[in-house]
């Protein structure tokens, strides 16, 4: 078996212009949240050199001039469009491995020749494209480092080679990778690329052809399996994944300033629910808690402060962590401050039920159950139907602004696409 | 302020809400229907909803009046569906989403409006994007 990666052409772009036929062809860009900087680019806009993570501020006049079209994200459609991206993708594959969200590595059997499946991987772009109109392209190798490899030179060489690159080929590999900078390889970052200049690696052919010896002193074990994956040998433990969760954090800038305690309060327990959701969501629970709040560095006297304190037992409990978020807030108020950001950290986590009991706390036997029961009917009627009291009810104005967010095409009744 | 439910006793639950039995009581005499009970009917199941390709649409305005498709109509709309003669489509025309009829007649694609008492103008389909077919349509008579 061959493995794949299928990435999705700039994933909210055209997640957009599938319900917004005016957008085709046109210059666009998705800000992030409180629609602050670029975080998505259609090719056109990538054209008038608009750059990833460049702000809103600083492209008023390309906007103007160049009718550039902005939109805040539309996280409700991104993740449902991921969603049935990955449903198409599995009525043609066996395994498949979610890896963002717009990418998901696939298998694909091996041709009697030795090469990998192009006319199926076609076949794959096809059918998303059909089903749910998003542009695709997809790299095929006999590892997964070798499918990332090749689909970067698929988006680099889509107008040529047509979206799909494959690198079973040995030949071939020798000859694109003599030209393929080593930082373009997924898993070779900035101080990487830096430590193995002074060996001479600079191409991606360097790389393949360094020791397993030298690469694991260079870099870690981690570096040596890319090394082997490289040649076309499958390191099945090889992953390139973000360590395990150390800690989870909630910060969000306000979309209005805040400048009442209560409005504070809620903004702080409403970003504390959340952490003890992620974490909850992962099955761990968190030793310790940090809330912060401050405001904007730009204006005279900005309050700033922060609060941190043990969390024993250890707790994924929304009751306890807003509890105790809401509480850090009364003590780091500052009457007449003007805040423009808060945020909650959850830390030491570790998985629930593995940590040594409080001699002293008296453990809510019931608790599981009411937990389960809460993020049961969230998941299946929405974020916060069932929510802590302290966190409020409904919209306020410091919530994140998404002034330009296209409708919840296919999550919200309300909103689905009109035709006439 | 959360707003406070009420409540709802089970013989108020509007009738369509689907109950989920979690567990039976232990005391009393068991169901005699328990070995026969499946479960209710899903409209997600039957609109085939959560097909990847299935998308839904809302109409407005009645050019598809005479097809059976009426102003404010909830459509399901198949993009993996290949159109072809007779297909209701939801296509773009001026930028917009439009339902109509896809009629190949003399070589020639058109997307014909259904609506005998009102004139909508017919467009050619050669240059026109479609969309998807719509496959079902459902109407909410309490609207």
């Amino acid at each position: 078996m061959s493995w794949a990666i299928v990435d999705i052409t700039n994933f909210y772009v055209s997640s957009e212009r599938v319900f917004d036929p005016s957008l085709r062809g046109v210059p666009v860009i998705v800000l992030s949240n409180n629609d602050g900087c670029a975080i998505a680019r259609s090719e056109e806009a990538k054209a008038l050199h608009v750059k990833m993570g460049e702000p809103v501020f600083k492209m008023r006049d390309r906007i103007a001039r160049h009718g550039i079209q902005l939109r805040s994200s539309n996280y409700e459609l991104y993740a449902d469009m991921n969603k049935r991206f990955n449903a198409v993708l599995a009525e043609h594959s066996d395994t498949i491995e979610i890896y963002s969200i717009d990418e998901s590595f696939f298998r694909l059997p091996v041709l009697a020749n030795g090469l990998g499946d192009v006319t199926s991987a076609h076949r794959v772009r096809a059918a998303i494209l059909r089903s749910v109109g998003l542009p695709t392209r997809v790299g095929l190798g006999p590892t997964r480092t070798l499918s990332k490899v090749a689909n970067a030179l698929a988006k680099a060489t889509e107008k040529v080679w047509g979206g799909v690159v494959d690198l079973h080929d040995q030949a071939l590999r020798t000859r694109l990778f003599s030209q393929w900078p080593v930082g373009e390889v997924w898993g070779i970052g900035k101080a990487l690329e830096a430590r193995l200049l002074p060996l001479g690696v600079r191409t991606t052919a360097d790389l393949a052809a360094l020791p397993p010896a030298i690469a694991r002193d260079v870099g870690t074990v981690v570096l040596e399996r890319l090394v082997r994956e490289l040649n076309g040998i499958e390191c099945s433990d090889f992953t390139v994944e973000p360590e395990a969760m150390q800690g989870t954090a909630v910060t969000r800038q306000f979309g209005e300033p805040v400048t009442s305690l209560d409005e504070l309060r809620e903004a702080m327990a409403r970003r504390a629910a959340r952490a003890a959701e992620k974490i909850r969501e992962k099955g761990l629970v968190a030793s310790r808690i940090i809330a912060f709040a401050h405001g904007s560095r730009y204006r005279p006297n900005p309050p700033s402060a922060s609060r941190s304190a043990r969390l024993s037992p250890p707790s994924h409990d929304p009751r306890v962590i807003v509890g105790m978020a809401s509480r850090m807030v009364e003590s780091m108020f500052q009457p007449g401050g003007v805040y423009t950001k808060c945020g909650v950290l959850l830390e030491d986590l570790q998985p629930a039920g593995a940590g040594q009991a409080d001699l002293f706390a008296a453990p809510d036997p019931r608790a599981p159950a009411l937990l389960a029961a809460m993020d049961g009917l969230n998941a299946r009627f929405g974020r916060n139907t069932i929510a802590v009291a302290a966190q409020g009810y409904g919209p306020r104005s410091f919530d994140t602004k998404r002034s330009q967010k296209s409708p919840s095409w296919t999550t919200d009744i309300r909103q689905i696409p009109i035709a006439t | 302020m959360l707003p406070m439910l009420r409540p709802v006793p089970i013989a108020e639950v509007p009738e369509g809400l689907r109950l989920r039995i979690v567990a039976s009581a232990g005391a009393g005499f068991p169901s005699p229907a328990q070995d026969w009970e499946s479960d209710a009917i899903s409209l997600v199941e039957l609109l085939r909803l959560d097909r990847a390709a299935s998308f839904v649409f809302r109409i407005s305005g009645w050019s598809m009046f005479d097809a059976g498709i009426h102003d404010k109509d909830v459509v399901v709309v198949d993009r993996d569906t290949t159109p072809s003669n007779g297909h209701i489509v939801i296509a773009i025309v001026d930028g917009g989403f439009v339902c109509r009829q896809l009629v190949v007649r003399d070589g020639a694609a058109l997307l014909e409006p259904r609506n005998s008492q009102q004139t909508y103008p017919p467009t050619p389909a050669d240059d026109v994007e479609i969309w998807g077919v719509v496959r079902a349509s459902v109407r909410d008579f309490q609207r």
